[in-house]
């Protein structure tokens, strides 16, 4: 078996400062984001260009574990309840969608044992025939199950915030990596 | 609050293990606990989280960040206290959940410069010193409310319902088909992974709550559910796993091809020393099991065990694609388990009714199928024997049928209770939860579902079904470092 070689493009690194409250986002060494709570659950991302995502723990009205509804720009008591089609990411159960496309935080890429992925990074796949169309439409034995799946490398995040969490991605996911570096941070690192 | 990633466990990783020369003849632990300084020097570890995400991980929101700072001040009680208010299993659990597959472990930021917190082995250490050697008063009871629930099934969901349900102040009577309550629990874990008197204790703890536990009973034969409606304001249908996946391979009726769950439960329904003084098997010395699930891996070491023969797990496809926990395939092998890849039966062979050999396919892997694993194809022309006394099969289980056949209940996928997001099922005051709406999943998801349902029978019982919250975002919105540092004092509060 020939494992593909990861050509990863991007990468943001958070690094918290002092206040658990705050955490700043660098790509290449230059400042891209900064992080700061709006709330209990509520976040709010500035990019550069005066650019503004809201981060909000609740998806579809409903706090979950490892889910985050991105929306990008908007006030943030609209976030709580946004429609589909206005949030930049939403992540659910550790699954996301990006340009019809089904992505797993934390998953395990083809060709790989479980038993690889037991300490150091976490690895972002794509999955391959995944037999869904829709986040919402995942039923809970296909979550149960996820075990058993398999995706293609696209990427990987690992560190603490106080010395820095690094995710690594290709360039498909490029367009919502600054967003996707703020939330793998809140959901799987530390504050 | 230190932010130093300090590298590795406090004793071997992924544990410390007995010596498998010796744990192949006999059923004791495999895991060896740690020591009370070493436990308190693991728990010292833990970063103390803002965001724990072990507890995010974890399906009954164990508090695992309050069980490590309590513990690090060597205060067991409160670390016990702590634990036990959302989990009533502590010790099977602390012993069943692959904590380092996709559970608290997984989620451990510890991960990230060394190992994670060996949270299973502290959750374990406090479990056993409650049962050992200072056992604390049940847990906190809301006053009666004179509603009635029943459940069918006492496994692993319907536990720890029941335990919530109790604390909410509700009567609670479970129905179990079996002998003895557990379910899974009870049949399918072999002894060197849980004791039976752990499992006992944990049960009588939940019995100690008032719950009664009528056994021998089966709910759809011996009682039906409108009846069981009739005596109670709510049902809870929690019958878990039982159909197996059968296989049509030609000699699959032979004696000696045995189904490897009925095998598990035959061998550990009643201990195994029970079954040792009259065993059902006659399994010989060369065994075949087929499967790539952790039941396969239990059949072959238990096998293994019972035979002190030659055992040889046979799978479809590559070691990559096996599902079953890697601890436990390292183990297998370290106990003599042999394996054999990109194998599949094609026939069992035999004489005059009796197995004697398999034929099996020599597999490659093809495109990916729907889990994005590469689907195994049978190689032409590369067939081959292997003489055995013994097949066991373990190719997975669904939902068990019985009830929702037998009474009609609305059913989803493989036959399971079909379930809205209240838990309802299509009959009125009937709902549902753990394995037996998913499919076989772990011990601690079964009983994180079997929790979810339980809260929606309050809501449902005490009409607060439009003021619902989940108990994981309660969790969220009561817990965090609140209820750490109140912990501290006066212990966590009631549910």
């Amino acid at each position: 078996m020939i494992l593909r070689v990861p050509t990863l493009s991007i990468e943001y690194v958070v690094r918290q400062p002092d206040s658990p409250a705050e955490a700043t986002i660098f790509q290449n060494q230059r400042e891209v984001g900064r992080l700061h709570v709006e709330g209990k659950g509520m976040f709010k991302l500035l990019g550069n260009e005066n650019q503004y995502w809201i981060l909000c723990n609740k998806v579809d009205g409903e706090i979950r574990p490892f889910s985050m509804t991105v929306i990008s720009g908007i006030d943030k008591d609209l976030a709580m309840n946004a429609p589909d089609e206005e949030c930049v990411l939403k992540i659910k159960d550790n699954l996301f969608q990006h340009k019809g496309s089904f992505y797993w935080l934390g998953g395990i890429p083809e060709g790989r044992p479980i038993k690889a992925h037991i300490m150091g990074s976490k690895i972002i796949c794509r999955l391959v025939n995944f037999p869904f169309s829709h986040v919402d439409d995942v039923d809970d034995e296909t979550k149960h199950q996820l075990k058993r799946y398999r995706g293609i490398y696209v990427g990987e995040f690992y560190g603490l915030g106080s010395s820095g969490f690094h995710l690594k991605l290709e360039n498909e996911l490029n367009d919502i990596g600054l967003p996707l570096a703020a939330s793998s941070y809140l959901l799987y690192s530390t504050r | 609050m230190s932010t130093q990633v300090s590298p590795d466990r406090v004793g071997p990783f992924p544990f410390p293990k007995s010596d498998p020369d010796k744990r192949k003849n006999d059923f004791s632990e495999v895991k060896i606990p740690y020591t009370r300084l070493e436990v308190i020097e693991e728990a010292k570890r833990c970063l103390l989280c803002g965001t724990p995400v072990c507890i995010d991980a974890c399906p009954v929101q164990m508090d695992v960040r309050g069980m490590c700072e309590a513990v690090a001040r060597d205060d067991m009680k409160t670390a016990h206290d702590r634990i036990k208010d959302t989990n009533a299993l502590l010790g099977v659990t602390a012993r069943c959940c692959p904590q380092l597959i996709g559970l608290c472990e997984d989620a451990c930021v510890m991960r990230w410069g060394g190992q994670p917190i060996s949270i299973g082995m502290i959750q374990g250490f406090v479990s056993d010193w409650e049962r050992t050697e200072s056992r604390q008063p049940d847990l906190e009871r809301e006053k009666d409310t004179e509603k009635r629930v029943s459940i069918v099934g006492a496994g692993p969901a319907g536990l720890a319902a029941a335990s919530l349900l109790r604390r909410y102040g509700h009567s609670v009577t479970m129905y179990e088909e079996s002998d003895t309550p557990g379910g899974t629990v009870w049949y399918g874990i072999p002894d060197y992974h849980l004791p039976k008197d752990v499992l006992l204790y944990e049960i009588q703890r939940i019995k100690d709550q008032n719950v009664e536990i009528r056994t021998g009973v089966k709910v759809g034969r011996d009682i039906s559910l409108s009846q069981l409606l009739s005596e109670s304001d709510a049902v809870l249908v929690t019958t878990g796993p039982k159909d197996i996946t059968k296989l049509d391979t030609p000699g699959v009726d032979l004696k000696g091809v045995y189904d490897g769950y009925h095998f598990l439960e035959e061998v550990f329904v009643n201990g195994v020393e029970s079954y040792l003084k009259n065993p059902e098997y006659d399994i010989g010395k060369e065994i075949i099991v087929v499967g790539g699930g952790d039941t396969a891996i239990d059949d072959s070491r238990t096998a293994k065990r019972l035979s002190k023969g030659n055992v040889t797990l046979v799978y479809r496809r590559t070691e990559n694609e096996m599902h079953s926990d890697p601890i436990m395939v390292e183990e297998a092998r370290e106990e003599g388990v042999q394996f054999r890849f990109l194998t599949d039966p094609k026939s069992f062979e035999g004489k005059d009714g009796k197995l004697d050999s398999v034929v099996l396919n020599t597999m490659k892997l093809g495109e990916p199928d729907s889990t994005g694993r590469r689907k195994p194809e049978p190689v032409s022309g590369q067939e081959f024997v292997m003489k055995c006394d013994t097949v066991l099969l373990a190719l997975g289980r669904g939902p068990n049928s019985f009830l929702q056949i037998k009474e009609g209940l609305k059913m989803g996928k493989k036959n399971s209770i079909a379930i809205d997001e209240r838990h309802r099922t299509s009959m009125a005051g009937v709902f549902a939860g753990g394995d037996v709406t998913t499919g076989e999943t772990l011990v601690v998801k079964a009983m994180g579902s079997g929790r979810d349902a339980a809260q929606r029978i309050h809501e449902y019982l005490m009409k607060l079904e439009d003021k619902h919250v989940s108990l994981y975002q309660r969790y969220f919105l009561e817990g965090s470092l609140e209820l750490l540092m109140k912990g501290k004092e006066g212990g966590p509060p009631p549910p």
